[in-house]
C-alpha cells in the first residue's frame, strides 16, 4: 500500500512538473524570476496588511477619506461643522464657569493657606449636575458619609507623598498594597498563586491585562497577536489594542440577551489568539457574560480568559454572599486567568484605584517591565508607573477595611434593589424597550417609537445625566450609592414618564445639545470627522478662554 | 530634448544603443546561466530567495534585533536543560530569600489583612493601623538621608492646606468635566501655568498625568501615532543611553525600536554627532534629558534641536527631574542656556510637579508646542456602544484630587517659593559636590548641573561604599554601565548639616575601604550589580528584578509565631460564617 501511494504521489508530482514546465517553456528566465520576486513580494505584502492588527479595509478606508476631505469643497463642509460643534462644546464646558478668570501663570507670590482654601471652594461651587442627590449616572459611587471622610482625611495627610517604587522608605504603603491585593484575590477566589498589583484606574488595569498576555504571545512566537474582544467590551480593550498592537477579533452579542455570542467566540478562535474578553458586567448594557461557557473555552483551547469586572467586582461578590443569584464569574471558573475590578467604583475608595488580579504569578510576570542595563541601575516596575500614589493606596486600603464585607453586603444589595426597581418601572412603559436582563447596577434601554437621543435630552433638562449609548442608540443609568438613596428611583421613574408622553405628544421636535451630536455622528460615514468632534472636545476642556496668556487674575 | 549640449545631442543615440545592447547582453548572460534549470526550478528558486529575503528585511525592521531575539531564545532553551534549570533555580531560591527579607525585615509583627474583615474597622484602629505601617520605616527622609523619593520638606502650613484641599476634591474626577467643572478648570490651569514656565506660545498645551513615566510614554506614543499617520511602518526613536528608562519601556509598549546613542564619558551629555548617525527614514523622535536621571547632567538641547530642525524630526526634552529647578535657575543666578519651547524644534517636554514642584505623588505634565501632536496622544473610539469614547491620557477615570492638589501647590509656592527653593537645592548640590571632589578615593562622574552628584571611585567597588553608607543611615540610588552612585538633593538635604554629615560620612567610608580593601567582598549589591554585569543572559537579571517586585507584594507571615496561626483561625472561621450567612439569606429569599 504505501509503495502505492509513494509511486502515485511521484507520478502526480511529475505530471505537475512537466505542465508547469510546459507552460513556462516560452518564457524569458529573466522575465520568469522577476514575475515570481514581484508576485511574493506583493503576496507577503499583503498576507503582512491581512495579520496586521490595522487592517487592509480600515487602511483603505483610511486614505479614501484622507484623501476625500483634501477635496477644497469637502474640507470646507466639514471645518464649518467642526466649528459649529466647537462653539457648542465650549458653551457646555464653560457655562457654569461665570468668573471668567484664570491662573494662566504662576503667581509672584504664593497665595496664603485660607485664600486658596477659599478659592478652591469656589471651583467646587461652580454649577454642576447634583451627583450627591443621584441625579447622575456613575462617576461618583459613594454618598460620601462623614465619618469615611474623616478617616479619609486623616490617612491622606499621613501618606500624601508615599510612594511604593520606594518599598524600604515606605514600607507602610508597600504594605498596604499588598494586603489590598490579598483582600482582593480572596473576594475572587482565587488560590495562594493569585497575585495582582493596583493602578490607578480601570482603563489602566485593562491595559495591563492586554499588554501581559500581548507579551505572553509575542514570547510564544506570535508576531501578530489578536485579541477576541465582545462588541459590548470596554473602550479601554481598544485603546489596548491601538497602543500594544493587537489584531481585535470582534464577537457579536446576542441579539435577546446583550451577552457575547458564544458561538461567534469559538468561531474567533484562532492559532494567534492571545486573549478572551467576558465582562461582569459590561458598561453599555450591564450584562454580563456566560463566563462559564467561555472559561471552558479558554480551556479547551488553551487561551487565557480576561473577565473584566470593573463595574462589578465589587457587586457580584457580595451579591452572592447576600444570596442572589449570581453565576460564577472569577477563578472559582477554571478557565478564567485574570480579572480586573475597580476599588474607585463600587469599592467606594476615591478616584485613582484599581485592582488587577491573575490566577498565576506567570502572568504577571507578563505585566511587569525590567530594563536590566539601564545606567540608572537595574530597572523594574510593576505597572506602567514609575512613581507612584501611594496616598492612592492607604485611602483604598483604608476604605475596604472601613467598610468590610457586611457593609460591601449592604450597599451591594441596594444597588441591586434599586437597579431592578428602575428597571422594573421602565418595563412597564410601553415605548420603551430594555438591552437585556439590566438586573445588576446599570439599566439600559431604548425604544423603537420615540426617538431616544431626544428623551436624553428632556432627562437632562430635568436634571438626569444619563449615559448616551450608540449603535444601536439607547441611554443607560448606571446606579450609584446616591441613587439608592430614598425617593430618587421613585423620581426618576416618574420623570421618565413625563419625558416619554412629552415626546410622545410633539414626535416631530428634535434633540438638542449633546443629544443631537450623537444623532448627528452616528450617521457620519467618515468615523475620522467624530474623532476630531472628540478631540475639540478635549481641548475644550483645556482652554481657559478669556484671559489666554496675560497674567494672573 | 533641445536644452542638451549639441555634444550630448550627438552622441546619445550612440549610448542608448549601447546601454540596450549592455542590457540585452546581462540578459542573454542570466538566461545563460538558467539554461541548465528548468522553468519550475527558476520559479522555485526565485520563490524561496525572496521569501528568505523578506523574511530576513522583517526580522530586521523589527523592535527587537533578529540577534537578541536569537539569543533569548538560545538562553531559554539552555535554560531548559534540566542541570541548569536546578543550578539556577537553587540560585535565584536564594535570591529570592534574600530579596524578601531584606524588604520584610522592618515588619516585625508580618500580621497582615489578607482577607477583607467581616465587620468594618472603626476609623481610630484603621488610622492606629495607618500610623503603625508608616513608623515601620528605617529611613527617615525628612532628616535628608534618601536620595530623591521625597522633595519637599512637607510644611506643616502646606500639608493642612493640602489635607483641606483633597477633603474637598477626594471624588473628583475630570473624565466628566461637566460633573467636576472645578476639578477641569484646575487642570487646565496648571498645564497654562507650566506651559508659560517653559516659554511655550499661545499653541502650546498639553496634559496632566500620573507621574514621568506616563508622561514619557505619552510622548512617545504620541509620536510614533504621528509616524504611523505620515506612513511609516516601523518607527524608530533616537535616545541618549542616559535617558530615563521608560522610554525603553515606550519602546516595549508600542513597539517603536530604541536606538541608543553613546555619551561624552567624561561629561555625560549625549554625543551628537552619534545621534546625528543614529538618525535614519524612521525615525519619530529625538531626546535630550535636562538632565538625565544617573548623573544629572544636562544634554546639549541647542545642538538636537538643530539636528531636529535640519531633519524634520521632533524633538522631546524631558525635564522629569529638573523641570522646576531649570525653569527658576536663572531668576536664582544660575546662568543657563536655552532648553525650552525657545528653541524651535523642541516640540515636547515633560516635566514633573511631584519631584521638585513639591506636589504629592501622582502628578505630572506632559507639554507640546501644538496642538497637532497633542492630537496624536489623544484616544478616541467613535462607534464604542457606550458612547463616543475620548480620553487625553493613558487612563480613563483620573484622580481629580491629584489635579487639586497640584493646582493648589503650584499656587502656594508661587514664583517666589520655587526661585527660594532651587536656590538652596543648587546651592546645596555644589556644595557637596565641592566634598567630594577633595576626597581621595572618589571620582565625580558628569558634571551635576542641577541637583544630582554622582560619583565612583577607581580604587575600589563603589557598591560595597554604597552599602556601607546603607548601614549609616543614607539610602543612595546605584547606578550601572559604569558603576557609579548617586546623591539625588532634595529639600530635606537643604536642612543645616546634612549635606556636611553627607561628605563627612562618605569619607569615612572611603578611608575605611581604601585601608581594607578586603571589606568591600560581602557586599550584597556589588555581588547582585556584578552578577548583572558579568552574565550574558538577561532574563537571568530580569528573573531577580521580577523575584524583587513579587516580593513587594508578598504578605509573608513570620516562620512560626501565634500571631500567624491566629490569622489564619480568623480566615477559616470567616469563611465558615459566610457560607453560612448566604445560605440563610438564600432560604429567606
Amino acid at each position: 500500500m504505501p509503495s502505492d501511494l509513494i509511486q502515485q504521489t511521484q507520478t502526480a508530482i511529475a505530471l505537475a512538473r512537466a505542465l508547469i514546465n510546459n507552460k513556462l517553456e516560452s518564457i524569458d528566465p529573466l522575465k520568469l524570476v522577476a514575475t515570481t520576486v514581484a508576485a511574493t513580494y506583493l503576496f507577503c505584502y499583503l498576507r503582512y496588511l491581512q495579520k496586521s492588527d490595522k487592517t487592509l479595509t480600515a487602511r483603505f478606508k483610511n486614505a479614501l477619506f484622507y484623501y476625500l476631505r483634501k477635496v477644497p469643497y469637502v474640507r470646507r463642509k466639514v471645518d464649518e461643522e467642526v466649528e459649529k460643534v466647537k462653539g457648542d462644546l465650549h458653551h457646555s464646558i464653560h457655562a457654569s464657569d461665570k468668573s471668567g478668570h484664570f491662573f494662566v501663570s504662576l503667581p509672584q507670590h504664593g497665595l496664603s493657606k485660607d485664600e486658596l482654601i477659599q478659592t478652591a471652594k469656589q471651583y467646587e461651587d461652580m454649577e454642576g449636575p447634583q451627583y450627591l442627590e443621584g441625579r447622575v449616572s456613575g462617576a461618583v459611587f459613594s454618598d460620601e458619609p462623614d465619618d469615611q471622610r474623616e478617616l479619609l482625611k486623616e490617612v491622606f495627610g499621613m501618606y500624601a507623598w508615599s510612594n511604593p517604587l520606594w518599598p524600604k522608605v515606605f514600607p507602610g504603603c508597600r504594605k498596604m498594597e499588598a494586603e489590598v491585593i490579598r483582600m482582593c484575590c480572596d473576594l475572587f477566589r482565587g488560590g495562594p498563586k493569585a497575585c495582582g498589583t493596583m493602578s490607578t484606574g480601570g482603563s489602566m488595569s485593562i491595559l495591563l491585562a492586554c499588554l501581559a498576555y500581548r507579551n505572553r504571545a509575542l514570547e510564544r512566537g506570535i508576531e501578530f497577536p489578536e485579541m477576541i474582544l465582545p462588541t459590548s467590551a470596554h473602550a479601554a480593550f481598544t485603546k489596548a489594542a491601538e497602543l500594544f498592537r493587537i489584531k481585535i477579533v470582534w464577537a457579536k452579542l446576542d441579539p435577546v440577551t446583550y451577552q457575547v455570542d458564544l458561538k461567534a467566540v469559538r468561531r474567533a478562535i484562532g492559532s494567534r489568539t492571545a486573549m478572551i474578553v467576558a465582562s461582569a458586567p459590561n458598561f453599555p448594557y450591564g450584562t454580563t457574560d456566560d463566563i462559564v461557557a467561555i472559561g471552558k473555552l479558554g480551556l479547551d483551547y488553551k487561551v487565557p480568559v480576561h473577565i473584566d469586572a470593573c463595574l462589578g467586582g465589587f457587586i457580584l461578590p457580595f451579591a452572592r454572599l447576600s444570596g442572589y443569584h449570581v453565576p460564577p464569574f472569577d477563578f472559582s471558573v477554571k478557565g478564567v486567568t485574570s480579572i480586573t475590578a475597580d476599588t474607585h467604583k463600587y469599592g467606594l475608595t476615591p478616584k485613582g484605584s484599581s485592582v488587577i488580579v491573575y490566577r498565576d504569578p506567570q502572568y504577571l510576570h507578563y505585566q511587569y517591565f525590567c530594563d536590566p542595563d539601564w545606567q540608572g541601575g537595574i530597572y523594574a516596575s510593576a505597572t506602567f508607573e514609575g512613581s507612584r500614589s501611594g496616598a492612592n493606596i492607604a485611602l483604598c486600603w483604608a476604605t475596604m477595611l472601613f467598610h468590610g464585607t457586611d457593609n460591601y453586603m449592604k450597599t451591594s444589595s441596594a444597588v441591586v434593589e434599586t437597579t431592578r426597581k428602575i428597571r422594573d418601572g421602565i418595563k412597564k412603559i410601553p415605548a420603551l424597550r430594555l438591552f437585556g436582563s439590566s438586573d445588576t447596577c446599570i439599566v439600559s434601554f431604548t425604544s423603537d417609537k420615540i426617538d431616544i437621543h431626544r428623551l436624553h435630552d428632556l432627562m437632562g433638562k430635568r436634571g438626569w445625566q444619563l449615559a448616551n449609548l450608540q449603535f444601536p442608540s439607547g441611554v443607560h443609568i448606571m446606579v450609584t450609592l446616591n441613587q439608592t438613596k430614598p425617593g430618587v428611583a421613585d423620581a426618576f421613574i416618574a420623570d421618565i414618564h413625563g419625558v416619554v408622553e412629552e415626546i410622545l405628544a410633539s414626535p416631530k421636535a428634535q434633540a438638542e445639545g449633546p443629544a443631537a451630536l450623537y444623532g448627528m455622528a452616528q450617521k457620519l460615514p467618515d468615523r475620522s470627522i467624530v474623532k476630531e468632534f472628540a478631540y475639540a472636545y478635549l481641548d475644550e476642556c483645556y482652554s481657559t478662554p478669556t484671559a489666554m496668556h496675560n497674567g494672573t487674575h | 530634448m533641445s536644452w542638451l549640449p549639441s555634444y550630448i545631442q550627438e552622441r546619445a543615440p550612440v549610448y542608448g544603443t549601447m546601454a540596450l545592447d549592455y542590457l540585452n547582453q546581462a540578459r542573454n548572460g542570466f538566461n545563460k546561466l538558467c539554461v541548465n534549470l528548468e522553468p519550475w526550478q527558476i520559479v522555485a528558486y526565485t520563490l524561496g530567495v525572496t521569501f528568505i529575503f523578506l523574511w530576513l528585511r522583517r526580522q530586521h525592521r523589527a523592535e527587537k534585533t533578529l540577534f537578541s531575539r536569537m539569543k533569548s531564545k538560545l538562553f531559554r532553551l539552555v535554560r531548559k536543560v534540566p542541570w541548569v534549570q536546578a543550578k539556577i533555580e537553587k540560585e535565584l531560591s536564594k535570591v529570592r530569600k534574600d530579596i524578601e527579607d531584606s524588604i520584610h525585615k522592618c515588619d516585625r509583627r508580618r500580621e497582615f489583612h489578607t482577607v477583607l474583615p467581616e465587620s468594618g474597622l472603626k476609623t481610630e484602629d484603621i488610622v492606629r493601623e495607618a500610623e503603625s505601617y508608616q513608623s515601620m520605616t528605617e529611613f527617615p527622609y525628612q532628616d535628608g538621608r534618601v536620595s530623591g523619593a521625597v522633595y519637599t520638606d512637607e510644611k506643616k502650613d502646606h500639608k493642612l492646606l493640602l489635607t483641606k484641599i483633597f477633603d474637598l476634591y477626594a471624588y473628583s474626577n475630570p473624565l466628566h468635566p461637566d460633573v467636576f467643572p472645578g476639578c477641569r478648570k484646575m487642570e487646565a490651569e496648571i498645564i497654562h501655568i507650566v506651559c508659560n514656565l517653559f516659554h511655550g506660545g499661545p499653541r502650546s498645551c498639553g496634559t496632566t498625568t500620573t507621574g514621568g513615566t506616563e508622561s514619557i510614554l505619552l510622548a512617545c506614543l504620541a509620536y510614533r501615532n504621528r509616524a504611523y499617520a505620515n506612513g511609516i511602518e516601523h518607527p524608530e526613536m533616537v535616545i541618549p543611553v542616559t535617558a530615563h528608562a521608560a522610554f525603553d519601556k515606550a519602546g516595549e509598549l508600542f513597539c517603536i525600536r530604541v536606538r541608543h546613542v553613546p555619551v561624552n564619558p567624561k561629561t555625560m551629555q549625549v554625543d551628537v554627532k552619534a545621534m546625528k548617525r543614529a538618525i535614519g527614514p524612521n525615525t519619530c523622535m529625538l531626546v535630550g534629558s535636562t538632565p538625565n536621571f544617573p548623573c544629572g547632567t544636562i544634554d546639549p538641547i541647542e545642538e538636537i534641536s538643530r539636528l531636529g530642525e535640519s531633519y524634520g524630526i521632533p524633538v522631546h526634552v524631558d525635564a522629569c527631574l529638573g523641570g522646576f529647578l531649570i525653569a527658576f535657575m536663572e531668576k536664582a543666578g544660575y546662568p543657563m542656556k536655552p532648553f525650552d519651547f525657545r528653541l524651535p524644534a523642541v516640540t515636547s517636554i515633560s516635566c514633573d510637579t511631584h519631584k521638585y514642584g513639591f506636589a504629592p505623588k501622582g502628578s505630572s505634565i506632559i507639554m507640546y508646542r501644538e496642538e497637532e501632536y497633542l492630537h496624536h496622544q489623544y484616544f478616541c473610539i467613535p462607534d464604542w456602544p457606550g458612547g463616543i469614547y475620548a480620553t487625553p491620557t493613558l487612563t480613563g477615570s483620573r484622580c481629580g484630587a491629584n489635579i487639586a492638589l497640584t493646582w493648589a501647590t503650584l499656587l502656594y509656592y508661587g514664583e517666589r517659593g520655587y526661585v527660594a527653593a532651587t536656590k538652596k537645592i543648587v546651592d546645596t548640590t555644589r556644595q557637596i559636590r565641592k566634598g567630594l571632589e577633595q576626597t581621595k578615593g572618589i571620582r565625580l562622574v558628569g558634571s551635576s548641573d542641577t541637583s544630582v552628584v554622582a560619583f565612583t571611585s577607581d580604587d575600589f567597588n563603589i557598591y560595597s561604599l554604597s552599602d556601607r553608607l546603607n548601614k549609616m543611615g543614607w539610602n543612595l540610588n546605584t547606578l550601572q554601565n559604569p558603576a557609579a552612585i548617586h546623591l539625588c538633593v532634595t529639600t530635606n538635604q537643604t536642612k543645616e548639616g546634612v549635606a556636611e554629615k553627607f561628605v563627612d560620612d562618605v569619607r569615612q567610608g572611603t578611608k575605611d575601604l581604601l585601608s581594607n580593601p578586603e571589606s568591600t567582598k560581602d557586599s550584597k549589591t556589588a555581588a547582585i550589580y556584578g552578577m548583572a554585569a558579568s552574565v550574558p543572559d538577561k532574563t537571568l537579571v530580569e528573573d531577580v528584578a521580577f523575584a524583587f517586585l513579587d516580593s513587594c507584594f508578598a504578605t509573608p507571615s513570620l516562620p512560626t509565631g501565634d500571631a500567624d496561626s491566629h490569622h489564619h483561625n480568623g480566615k477559616e472561621s470567616k469563611a465558615d460564617k459566610h457560607s453560612s450567612s448566604a445560605n440563610g439569606r438564600a432560604k429567606a429569599k
